[in-house]
């Protein structure tokens, strides 16, 4: 991703000294952050450093205390989410929402209807739709069960196809690689990539540094609601004040392949 | 962790022939295994390996079908989850259940909701917060409030307010930044070394194997290899299939 690395890319979303406070918690504390289009962003810091209060800020569930962001340029900081949807940006959820009762087509088929190319879209097409999506996230035969009867990884893979299903440009990932084992992690990885090259840029939260590293252009480090570092996903991990806030000397080890292995 | 566990004779938890699974899907299929005092056992498989079930069968959130679930010498097979929990069997479910409108320090003493000793709870209190130093400055806000990884510190203090004699965790590292695995890890060590014995569900199967005793090998419902935690480490289709080497 060469657009990205220059920093001459054309900048997708930008978020201006985003801050975000409930009550006396300052979950955001002035965050600077561009999105380069194209380009796959990691995320990463620890629990509660505000990852995704700053998802929560930009696709319209929260609004920020102060700060504004921009979408191609537009200024999104206070529209409600449906229309941040409209626009081309979709997420999912760490803790998933699925639409339970319905089955897991029709979930994916009601992100299809309320997307960037969901007005065009009869419920017959959006289903049609959602099922080349299910496809694309190998969960094509659970098709016809209720969401309900999900078991926890298969729902994350429901949060990325009802995601994908709106047609977004930019892409939030709220960890959807929690709960899945080495292989899976392969698998979900060839799967982001894919997405990836098939134009969307993402903006991706996970804690599985095997991921991270494999996958991300630019990796960014948020530390109590503050961005304490930005670059490639080698150099970042190498900062000391990562490896102490966030990485731990033993994972720091395994990523830079030593020891640890049996 | 290496040597013998320090169990001897009968085994805390002995699972035999054990089958269940949800309506008319049966999930596993003659499970058995043992547990012995003071060990850290690890149960590895796929996504639908039967995993979660196994842990939630034990625990009793769902009958077992055949088979029985002897603990600490007592023939448990029928019997209900919070006497479960009363003679110590602790389960840590995947994906948090808290409650997410009380406090974080209501979903604590939740956990501590049977015990008996109500003057000693505040002492364990004080060691969980101390343990989880996120929790201490979250305690008074709702669960609810708290980020993905704080819910989950959450549920795990939560079980630990129980004085588990066998905790069963169900996904340790979901949703947890690396330093705050290694740091739970270390806990459960810890933990251990005071007796707790631990079944250990993990995708991170390295992490798991480096810090249990023994492993059990779960593929479509059924145990198909159980040997030590360093002879699945060394096993070339362990390796394979769940290590990505």
């Amino acid at each position: 991703m060469p657009a990205a690395e220059n920093g001459k890319g054309e900048v997708l979303l930008e978020a201006r000294r985003v801050a975000k406070r409930f009550g006396g918690l300052s979950a955001l504390q002035g965050v600077d952050l561009k999105i380069f289009r194209g380009e796959i962003l990691g995320v990463i810091g620890p629990n509660g450093a505000g990852k995704t209060t700053l998802v929560n800020c930009i696709s319209g569930m929260d609004k920020p205390t102060s700060g504004e962001i921009l979408f191609k340029g537009l200024e999104i900081t206070k529209m409600p989410s449906y229309a941040i949807g409209r626009l081309g940006v979709a997420r999912t959820f760490q803790v998933v929402k699925p639409l339970k009762q319905l089955t897991v087509l029709d979930n994916v088929a009601v992100g299809a209807m309320f997307g960037a190319r969901g007005k065009d879209r009869s419920t017959a097409e959006a289903r049609r739709y959602a099922e080349e999506v299910l496809q694309r996230v190998g969960l094509q035969k659970w098709m016809t069960n209720r969401a309900s009867e999900l078991t926890l990884t298969d729902l994350k893979r429901l949060e990325l196809a009802k995601a994908l299903a709106m047609d977004p440009e930019l892409l939030f990932l709220d960890e959807v690689m929690a709960g899945l084992n080495q292989t899976e992690i392969g698998r979900a990885m060839d799967l982001i990539r894919d997405i990836n090259r098939s134009g969307v840029t993402l903006f991706v939260i996970e804690h599985v540094m095997k991921a991270i590293m494999g996958i991300s252009d630019r990796v960014v480090v948020l530390h109590f609601g503050k961005k304490i570092a930005e670059g490639k996903p080698q150099e970042v991990i190498e900062r000391p004040e990562v490896i102490e806030a966030y990485l731990g000397e033993r994972f720091a080890r395994r990523v830079r392949g030593e020891g640890n292995h049996p | 962790m290496s040597g013998n566990p320090p169990g001897n004779g009968k085994p805390l938890l002995e699972v035999s022939n054990l089958s269940s699974g949800y309506g008319d899907v049966q999930v596993l299929w003659d499970i058995s295994l043992q547990i012995q005092q003071a060990e850290v056992v690890a149960l590895i498989g796929a996504n639908g390996a039967g995993k979660t079930t196994l842990l939630s069968t034990l625990s009793q959130l769902i009958p077992p079908w055949s088979g029985s679930v002897h603990f600490r010498g007592r023939d448990l097979t029928r019997a209900r989850s919070d006497e479960m929990v009363e003679a110590g069997f602790i389960h840590v479910p995947q994906g948090r259940r808290l409650f997410a409108g009380l406090s974080v320090k209501d979903n604590l003493l939740q956990g501590a909701y049977l015990r008996r000793d109500k003057a000693k709870i505040q002492n364990t209190l004080d060691w969980v917060v101390q343990t989880l130093p996120r929790l201490k400055e979250r305690l008074n806000q709702a669960a609810g409030l708290l980020s993905g990884g704080e819910q989950q510190m959450c549920a795990i203090g939560r079980a630990l307010m129980s004085q588990p004699t066998l905790l069963a965790i169900d996904e340790l590292s979901l949703g947890l930044a690396p330093v705050v695995v290694d740091n739970l890890i270390n806990l459960i060590a810890e933990i251990n070394r005071q007796g707790i014995t631990v079944l250990l569900v993990e995708q991170d199967v390295q992490v798991a194997l480096e810090h249990a005793h023994r492993g059990y090998v779960l593929e479509t419902g059924r145990v198909v290899q159980s040997s030590s935690a360093a002879q699945l480490l060394e096993d070339p289709r362990i390796r394979q299939a769940y290590l990505g080497l």
